[in-house]
């Protein structure tokens, strides 16, 4: 049972350490893409309405 | 009645974000021009808001309120379900399994591509049971989100409680009707930074309301059994139980539609791999931190009189339920303040996960039933506000089913079986049309339909007791039907093939 409570803790710590810096990097590069997407977005519907 | 840290400046938490979030979502109206702008985003959404909304639509409320539940009742062993997501969408992000041919096919929908590689009536029947799966599976989320607000503030009524739930159901209807696809995204992007930090601040919360991990360890595995921990020895896991999990998993990352759309919606196939490599994380840290509140939530309500008598030991027909547990624990630990920050990012779960699944239904409904019904003489105008009606449509079902519908089981078992009715036949035939070219639509049809079986479990109570062997039953006989049948049915060449 000792083995199991340490492997679970393992990955609890394991979850926590890696979702953390995702988050962190996601929230940052999904900013980004937004201001990407909005310009995307509004070129494409300025060519759909030249058409 | 059960009091909780719920007060009014939680409310007043709760109200500013839903306020801030519709008004993001209603800002993306103006954007929307082509139908491929409503329901892929233009296919300009990059990897990582990609990502933001994959992982905003998948942990949502229900999904954390029924891994709490398997916390709750089946311990730490629960964790095992989150390794298994981890390395399944691991493996389909690294190998491109399926997805990357999928995208490279440049559809939108999943049964568009079924009528690309076999024909219409496939595609039609496809979409059809897509749709009901989904939709079925859907039904369950706005009643868990409603035990969610009831538990964690406690002293609310169910008809308020209700309320609650339909002003947010309206919420999303607005900007998911009016915004598509770009309103999806920008409400997933806000709402999963604000979840993200919910996740973290209830898990910090819940371990040490119970005296840290030896403590829970200690208690849980004196009050559930060596099954606490070792899946293995867990009379409702076992060998079959993560073979059932694989198959749904990996599934459910290649086919279910709100998952997918993002997938179709990446600026390019590489793009939709990585997404799911690094999403992969997000699926595992959804499994695993609510698994540990619902079972730091047995570890409190052990210590509570109250709490401990209506969760475990008056007869089992009279208990609470088990899903309830862990938003009363919640209440419980976390203090005000935090609470409702907590609250707001489960009720951003709650949103971001409706507002894809209900445009993921629609757009199938609309694309690949209605549309190929009438010769696909549907222009893109007429295209969007059929989606948009039928949003509605969807949103009124939901109410109706939470309301009507009783579990047979616990939450999760339900949700995996729903999918199952879909996903069973959809492998093989996805699989068969991207790798196998003797596949055929007689093949692929009569494994579509196998998927039915697994509805019997959800609708009986003495054939839920063997869900999981129905449930691989269904996988089993949809593979072999479509092997069989497209062997001894094969396609006629089509004119192009030919030439």
């Amino acid at each position: 049972m000792e083995s199991w409570s340490t492997f679970w803790l393992i990955v609890l710590v394991v979850t926590i350490l890696a979702f953390v810096p995702l988050v962190l990097v996601v929230t940052v590069g999904g900013w980004l893409d937004i201001r990407h997407l909005f310009r995307a977005l509004s070129k494409s519907k300025q060519e759909k309405e030249d058409e | 009645m059960i009091e909780t840290n719920f007060a009014a400046i939680d409310w007043v938490i709760v109200a500013v974000y839903l306020a801030g979030s519709l008004g993001m979502g209603l800002l993306a109206m103006r954007y929307i021009g082509r139908l491929r702008d409503f329901l892929v985003a233009g296919r300009q959404v990059r990897l990582g808001l990609l990502i933001a909304t994959m992982t905003g639509t998948e942990i949502g409320l229900v999904t954390l309120m029924y891994a709490a539940q398997e916390g709750f009742s089946r311990g730490l062993s629960a964790f095992h379900i989150g390794l298994i997501e981890l390395v399944c969408y691991g493996f389909v992000g690294l190998t491109g399994f399926l997805i990357f041919r999928l995208r490279r096919e440049g559809v939108m929908t999943i049964p568009e591509f079924y009528e690309k590689r076999y024909n219409r009536p496939v595609r039609v029947v496809g979409a059809i049971i897509l749709t009901l799966g989904g939709i079925l599976n859907f039904g369950m989320f706005l009643r868990a989100g409603a035990q969610f607000v009831g538990g964690v503030t406690g002293t609310v009524s169910v008809e308020t409680i209700n309320l609650i739930m339909t002003v947010l159901l309206v919420l999303v209807l607005a900007y998911t009707i009016l915004g598509g696809m770009v309103s999806v995204v920008i409400t997933d992007f806000i709402q999963f930074v604000v979840l993200s930090v919910g996740l973290l601040v209830a898990t910090y919360f819940s371990l040490k309301a119970v005296g840290g991990w030896g403590q829970l360890v200690e208690t849980g595995l004196s009050a559930r059994g060596e099954g606490f921990l070792n899946p293995l020895a867990h009379e409702e896991y076992g060998f079959s139980y993560a073979f059932w999990m694989v198959l749904v998993t990996v599934s459910s990352a290649t086919m279910w539609m709100p998952s997918v759309m993002r997938c179709l919606s990446a600026h390019n196939p590489r793009t939709a791999k990585n997404v799911y490599v690094w999403s992969s994380i997000s699926f595992m840290t959804r499994r695993v931190l609510p698994a540990v509140w619902g079972a730091c939530a047995l570890v409190f309500i052990l210590g509570v009189p109250q709490l401990r008598e209506v969760f475990l030991e008056v007869p089992e027909d009279q208990r609470k339920q088990a899903v309830l547990a862990m938003p009363i624990f919640l209440g419980h630990v976390v203090p005000t303040g935090l609470l409702g920050l907590l609250v707001a990012g489960m009720l951003a779960g709650f949103m971001s996960t409706h507002d894809s699944y209900l445009l993921a239904f629609s757009g199938v409904i609309t694309q690949d039933i209605v549309s190929p019904l009438r010769g696909g003489r549907l222009s893109d105008r007429g295209r969007i506000t059929l989606t948009r009606v039928l949003i509605f449509v969807i949103g009124v079902f939901l109410l109706i089913w939470g309301l009507w519908f009783e579990l047979k089981g616990t939450l999760w078992d339900y949700m995996a079986l729903t999918g199952t009715v879909y996903f069973a036949g959809a492998l093989p035939v996805l699989v068969g049309g991207l790798y196998w070219r003797r596949a055929s639509s007689t093949g692929a049809m009569l494994a579509l339909l196998a998927g039915l079986v697994a509805l019997a479990p959800i609708f009986s109570v003495s054939l839920n007791e063997h869900k999981r062997t129905i449930a691989l039953l269904a996988f089993a006989m949809a593979a072999v039907l479509m092997v069989v049948f497209s062997l001894l049915f094969p396609d006629r060449p089509k004119a192009e093939d030919e030439n």
